[in-house]
């Protein structure tokens, strides 16, 4: 149930959704190519721009570069670690392009249409048996995943907060494995009773 | 109609969830009341096919356990954790996802009478994620009516409502004549209202008829 659809009529929010993942898809194999220099995090302007152009608030932007942040932290120890500047400022300008761009996305186009739109390109599997429909609706679970799995770890955290308890920072992994589990079996069986398994 | 001969539910090693079940449900309404753990939700869940049995489980004499197919959009179940039961981010889109059997050009008018009747149009668009508890089970229960299922299971539909809304929801689950419903509830004004009541204990059918409530209560004290 993760919502991150931000309307606001611009011409990205009415593009075609098909046209969106050809360019996001497109857009990020050619980053590949991105020649090593300190030059390469200009690259982080594209999507910039593209929140520019649907017309999102910079609130939007901001809440989407502070969830950002945390990964872009943890590159930066970790390319340092292992690589020399130079390549490490062109991993990150590689991936926080990638990153905000998938999350321009979402911004832009509805699940709805997201899940018409794969269910059209996975057409083409149905002769080797697969069904376009369940792999879109497996997209539509991965998304609404999300968005629950954030909903239990505040849960437990509360709950550990509400209990007084003073735990390690890792303490909510198993509760939330727990209920994540749990989670899945009752989505198992939402699945069958609402016809779509 | 519903039938159930001899039905048993056991968990490997020795846990019997339901003990040599027998009964036929042919009232338009019946409630299956008892304690936690008595065996009422896996009574539901062998009826929405969720569960392995043995004996012998029917809905329109197809065998449950192997009629999935033919039962699919004939029965219809709201299981008790309804946010599991919620698919799509927004509520109108959840509902859409019931809807999408219909030929498209009658779907946004249905998708508008369902969220009519649920007293949902003003949440349409809302994240699913943003939904209080009772919320979330108005919509599940809207997204399972909209199917138009010939069988309603329904497992604790009101738990997390307020009066009005439990109001709402009960008056739903009774409105049509044409379907049948099996209401697991801890509700005994609810479960009252139901042509046939059915009190489960210990995993088996204690008492049945219209004085079950009575019996059960006496069980209590």
């Amino acid at each position: 149930m993760l919502s991150l659809y931000y309307p606001t009529g611009s011409f990205l929010h009415r593009m075609p959704t098909w046209l969106k993942l050809v360019v996001l898809g497109v857009g990020s194999t050619a980053l590949i190519w991105l020649p090593d220099s300190y030059w390469a995090l200009l690259i982080i302007l594209a999507p910039l721009l593209g929140y520019v152009l649907a017309r999102l608030p910079w609130r939007v932007l901001g809440t989407d570069l502070f969830r950002l942040s945390w990964l872009i932290v943890f590159l930066m120890i970790t390319q340092l670690i292992f690589n020399e500047p130079v390549q490490a400022a062109t991993v990150i300008a590689r991936l926080t392009t990638i990153i905000l761009a998938a999350q321009l996305f979402t911004r832009a186009t509805k699940i709805q249409h997201l899940i018409n739109t794969v269910e059209q390109l996975a057409k083409p599997l149905k002769p080797l048996g697969a069904n376009p429909y369940k792999i879109a609706l497996a997209v539509a679970l991965m998304l609404s995943s999300i968005g629950q799995i954030v909903g239990f770890i505040r849960q437990v955290r509360d709950a550990q907060r509400a209990r007084g308890v003073r735990l390690a920072a890792w303490s909510w992994v198993v509760p939330v494995l727990v209920l994540s589990l749990k989670h899945a079996d009752d989505v198992a069986d939402a699945l069958v009773v609402r016809g779509l398994d | 109609m519903i039938t159930l001969e001899n039905v048993t539910v056991t968990v490997k090693p020795d846990a019997v969830l339901l003990d040599d079940i027998s009964a036929t449900l042919r009232a338009p309404t019946t409630a299956i009341i008892g304690e936690n753990g008595s065996g009422k939700s896996t009574l539901a869940k062998v009826l929405a096919g969720l569960i392995d049995y043995t004996g012998s489980a029917t809905i329109h004499e197809i065998e449950i356990a192997t009629g999935g197919k033919k039962l699919a959009g004939r029965v219809g179940m709201i299981i008790a954790n309804a946010a599991a039961q919620v698919i799509m981010p927004t509520v109108a889109e959840d509902i859409g996802l019931s809807l999408r059997h219909l030929p498209k050009d009658q779907r946004d008018a249905a998708l508008e009478q369902v969220l009519e009747e649920h007293d949902l149009t003003e949440l349409a668009d809302r994240p699913a994620l943003s939904l209080s508890s009772g919320q979330l089970q108005r919509l599940a229960l809207a997204a399972v009516v909209a199917t138009n299922p010939d069988v309603l299971i329904a497992d604790e539909p009101t738990t997390m409502l307020d009066a009005r809304y439990a109001k709402l929801v009960s008056n739903q689950l009774f409105a049509s004549a044409e379907r049948q419903l099996v209401l697991i509830t801890h509700d005994l004004d609810l479960a009252a209202r139901c042509d046939d009541i059915i009190w489960v204990h210990d995993a088996k059918i204690a008492h049945r008829g219209p004085d079950a409530i009575q019996h059960y209560l006496e069980h209590i004290g």
